[in-house]
């Protein structure tokens, strides 16, 4: 089914566009047993290597993945983690990888992190070549006040790709705690789709600082960020795009922003030709607009599209500068309530 | 340096910094500086000057105070006045200093423009007993904003606005806190969102300096007069148990003496306690039909008795306990909120979309979802293809199928979910769009050449190749002159697997131009012997038949024993339970099929 052309706007809304991967999943799930879906091509980073399941390999529900991982996820691999949860203290993971997979099983695969939340829990994983996959993961257990962001990224030409990877409980509170982060070192394409973040105090999804350095390419798809802090997604590279995701603030979140002004978005460096689309921002629990230009962002420029907004009165945009020298924005729609 | 950030009316900053430093008397230095169409900067600092030249009175201006920190301690020495014919805005700046007996105020008389402050403070409040007001209005059309203000202690109302035509001067209240005060807000037609009011010590008397003795000032956020509907939304308002030492009491929203019909209340999800024994609702002080005309949703009250009077119709309980928190108000800069400029193209109002609700779903699993067509733009390689359906198609029953010697990915139009891209391990991929509503848009990103393509008989498709409109027939037509694919002619509809799909075409591999000898066009229709299926082709050069070749299964279908129509470059036939075979030159340009037969392309 293709969407209508509407002014713009997506005939698929955002939901549905998240419902519709589900659907794809499962057409590509069934191409790929008749081998003839390209779908596949795209799920496989290290299809030419070999594949391991952690299920054969002996993990059962309940038990620690941290060893197998040790063990099994390594470059030119794909790790396939059968439907339970495990304990995951944070081994294992980090590296840097080419073409390697932890793909989890669809049925749900909950990574739970330690029962002290002052034992971090932050793997760095890095993407040196071809594409590096987490998917169908969710990160149980809040974020304590050590840094326990998952921090990603990839080389020059390599991709990091998280799909379906979901951190619902945010951080504990008081705790400056960040959820994904991404260093300046990002140089290749950073991909988010599908993901899920919840009461993080400080910045969700933190992505702005690549532009500080090598200035990779990060891509948000079809995330849900409910009930986040200081903001739900920061970025500020070149051709940074935020698609897609659904934003809320109707309910307080844990306290480790500081106290400051809560946004869905904030553009906190001066990427160029970034792009925000087909967004949906409930933002009616907080009196703060709900995106940021900080001034860091100044002289960067984007277009902000099909942005539909309910506030009460906040205001839509916060900006140290005069933004609307550089951005543009289109269909853009802001209720009252 | 002077910052002011956008979206605040005027143009030409006129920077203080310099010009005024602590102690200096600042409201006449905005005098000598504000003017129509300019930004006047103050940089932080404590500052004094008279109140009676708070007149501050401009079009498109804006005076704004560092968010740092900017105050006058004022001689509260007489009124002032402001105004505006189009917009101007007070922002960032203490009004200190208590004011006396005598009422000291701010006449507010619009021209038909919008005065705005914001963090705009009072903080100080009024001896007791007073008659000082913050602000009255009783002529005049235009609006004013009050937003992320701070009022303290007054002994008589903070917005006196009974007397105005109500329906010329709409007021909104947006952020405030109000603490220790009489009624914060007296008229009608107002919006109060996201206000709190508290409170939680003595409140001045109230007293006008000729008149009698006064009394107590009269805890209430509200006080109804003069006619027109207020709206509170997200309102906090608690009265505790010292609300008063001079024990004046009184209900959190009130009706005041000259209150009229329409002097109607919309209160939504809000929160109220009043501990001092009076009623949250005095709506016995009321006319009779404003309880009933009023109403109420997702109200709590945390305590009792609701009304006074007349119930008003709604949603209320014993819920959530009102907020307190009016000193995290005190000094509260926007922090840089701006309204959009006019670079955004910005819908509010009941014209606005208004956004989609969560799915409140975290686990939202994939398996072999393809890489986002989104970098794309940067990322994705070849070529990229639009198909737009025609709006005049008569329904949905449109589907699209292309095929490339070479990779597809999806496009940014697409919908991986219902949309396909197939290949046969090959190297040949075929994406096909399914359903197409009239209107609707897919798109894809191709790497190699475009070798042939179907539409569903009927509809009409249009297409574009990085944004250049062209045909199908033109870029099967390019591919095959870029000799590509001249292969065994085995296209994927070559087994008629297209049953029922009218109007499949497949320019197919092997229909190239290198191609050695004459070709055959073979149109295959005994996989199906009870049908019949009708063909267009279309070749560059010219299609002649080949009799020998043709055969029919059995000899007894009329349809195979029909002429096919032949003009030169292009033949119309039908096959039944036989084949068509003709020698063709040059490129097929279209093939429609409408019917099960298979199609190949070999060589004699």
């Amino acid at each position: 089914m293709a969407r209508d052309d509407d002014d713009g706007r997506s005939g698929k809304g955002r939901l549905t566009t998240r419902r519709a991967l589900m659907k794809a999943a499962g057409v590509s799930a069934l191409a790929f047993g008749a081998g003839t879906a390209v779908g596949t091509a795209g799920a496989t980073p290290a299809s030419n290597g070999q594949t391991v399941d952690l299920g054969e390999e002996g993990l059962t529900d309940g038990g620690s993945i941290d060893p197998y991982l040790e063990t099994h996820f390594d470059s030119d691999t794909v790790v396939h983690v059968p439907a339970g949860e495990y304990t995951y203290t944070g081994s294992g993971l980090g590296g840097s990888y080419s073409n390697a997979a932890l793909l989890g099983s669809t049925e749900g695969v909950v990574l739970r992190g330690a029962s002290d939340s002052d034992t971090p829990v932050g793997p760095t994983i890095t993407a040196t070549d071809g594409s590096v996959r987490l998917e169908n993961l969710t990160i149980k257990g809040a974020h304590g006040q050590p840094n326990s962001r998952w921090r990603v990224g990839a080389d020059a030409g390599a991709r990091m790709e998280l799909l379906n990877v979901n951190m619902p409980d945010g951080a504990v509170d008081g705790a400056n705690a960040t959820g994904i982060y991404t260093g300046t070192e990002h140089a290749g394409t950073l991909w988010v789709s599908h993901c899920h973040f919840s009461n993080f105090g400080d910045t969700a999804l933190d992505v702005s600082d690549p532009y500080k350095g090598s200035n990779g390419t990060v891509v948000v798809e079809d995330c849900d960020f409910v009930n986040t802090g200081t903001a739900a997604i920061s970025v500020g590279g070149d051709d940074s795009v935020v698609r897609g995701c659904y934003f809320e603030a109707t309910a307080p979140v844990s306290t480790g922003a500081g106290g400051q002004a809560r946004r869905a978005i904030v553009v906190d460096g001066p990427g160029t030709n970034v792009e925000i689309d087909d967004c949906d921002v409930d933002w009616t629990g907080v009196a703060s607009a709900p995106i940021e230009f900080t001034l860091p962002s100044t002289g960067g420029d984007g277009t902000i599209s099909d942005l539909r907004v309910t506030d009460p009165g906040s205001g839509l945009l916060s900006a140290a500068w005069d933004v609307d020298r550089t951005w543009t924005g289109e269909n853009i729609n802001v209720t009252e309530v | 340096m002077a910052t002011i950030p956008a979206g605040r009316p005027g143009s030409e900053v006129r920077d203080l910094t310099g010009d005024v430093s602590d102690g200096d008397d600042l409201p006449n230095a905005i005098q000598d500086v504000l003017d129509d169409g300019v930004q006047v900067y103050i940089p932080p600092g404590e500052y004094t000057g008279d109140h009676s030249d708070l007149d501050f009175q401009a079009d498109d201006a804006t005076i704004y105070g560092d968010p740092q920190g900017v105050s006058i301690d004022c001689d509260m020495d007489s009124n002032a006045e402001q105004g505006t014919s189009t917009r101007l805005r007070i922002e960032n700046i203490d009004i200190r200093g208590i004011k006396p007996l005598e009422q000291v105020k701010i006449d507010v008389d619009c021209d038909g423009g919008t005065l705005e402050w914001v963090n705009f403070n009072f903080p100080d409040g009024t001896v007791s007993p007073s008659d000082s007001y913050v602000a009255r209005c009783d002529s005049g059309e235009g609006k004013h904003v009050v937003k992320n203000c701070y009022f303290g202690p007054h002994g008589n109302s903070l917005f006196y606005y009974s007397q105005r035509d109500e329906d010329d001067m709409p007021v909104v209240f947006e952020g405030n806190a109000y603490h220790n005060t009489a009624s914060a807000w007296r008229g009608g037609n107002a919006v109060l969102r996201d206000c709190i009011y508290l409170v939680d010590g003595a409140v001045p008397d109230f007293k006008e300096p000729d008149g009698d003795p006064g009394g107590p000032g009269t805890p209430r956020m509200t006080k109804f007069e003069g006619g027109g509907e207020t709206i509170i939304e997200n309102c906090d308002a608690y009265i505790g148990p010292n609300g008063d030492a001079s024990g004046a009491d009184g209900p959190c929203i009130d009706w005041g003496p000259d209150s009229t019909d329409s002097n109607t209340v919309v209160v939504r999800n809000s929160r109220f306690g009043n501990e001092i024994d009076r009623e949250i609702f005095d709506t016995a002080s009321g006319p009779t039909a404003v309880a009933s005309d009023s109403s109420l949703s997702n109200v709590s009250c945390v305590t009792e008795p609701y009304f006074s009077g007349d119930s008003i119709p709604g949603d209320i309980s014993n819920g959530d306990a009102p907020r307190t928190d009016v000193e995290s108000r005190r000094w509260n800069p926007l922090d840089g909120s701006v309204d959009p400029g006019d670079s955004f193209d910005t819908e509010t109002g009941s014209d606005a979309t208004p956004p989609s609700s969560g799915s409140g779903d975290v686990w939202t699993p994939a398996d072999g979802a393809t890489a986002p067509d989104s970098d794309d733009e940067s990322d994705a390689s070849g070529t990229e293809i639009v198909l737009t359906a025609s709006e005049a198609n008569p329904d949905d029953d449109c589907d699209v199928s292309m095929t490339v010697e070479g990779e597809v990915t999806f496009g940014s139009e697409s919908e991986p979910g219902t949309d396909r891209i197939e290949t046969d391990g090959d190297g040949r991929y075929r994406a096909t769009s399914v359903s197409m509503d009239p209107g609707a848009v897919d798109s894809y990103w191709v790497s190699g050449p475009i070798t042939g393509y179907s539409v569903t008989q009927g509809y009409d498709v249009s297409i574009t190749a990085d944004g250049t409109a062209t045909t199908f027939e033109a870029l099967v037509d390019s591919a095959s002159n870029a000799g590509s694919g001249a292969e065994d002619g085995s296209g994927s509809d070559s087994d008629g697997s297209d049953a029922g799909d009218s109007g499949a075409s497949d320019g197919g591999p092997g229909v190239g131009s290198g191609s050695e000898g004459a070709r055959l066009l073979v149109i295959d229709g005994t996989s199906d012997p009870d049908q019949i299926a009708k063909y267009d082709v279309t070749v560059s050069g010219t299609i002649d038949r080949a009799e020998n070749h043709s055969s029919s299964v059995d000899g007894q279908s009329p349809w195979d024993t029909m002429t096919d129509h032949i003009d030169g470059s292009r033949v119309v036939g039908i096959v039944g339970n036989g084949t068509d075979v003709y020698r063709i030159s040059g490129p097929i340009q279209s093939i429609d099929v409408d019917g099960r037969a298979g199609i190949r392309i070999v060589e004699e």
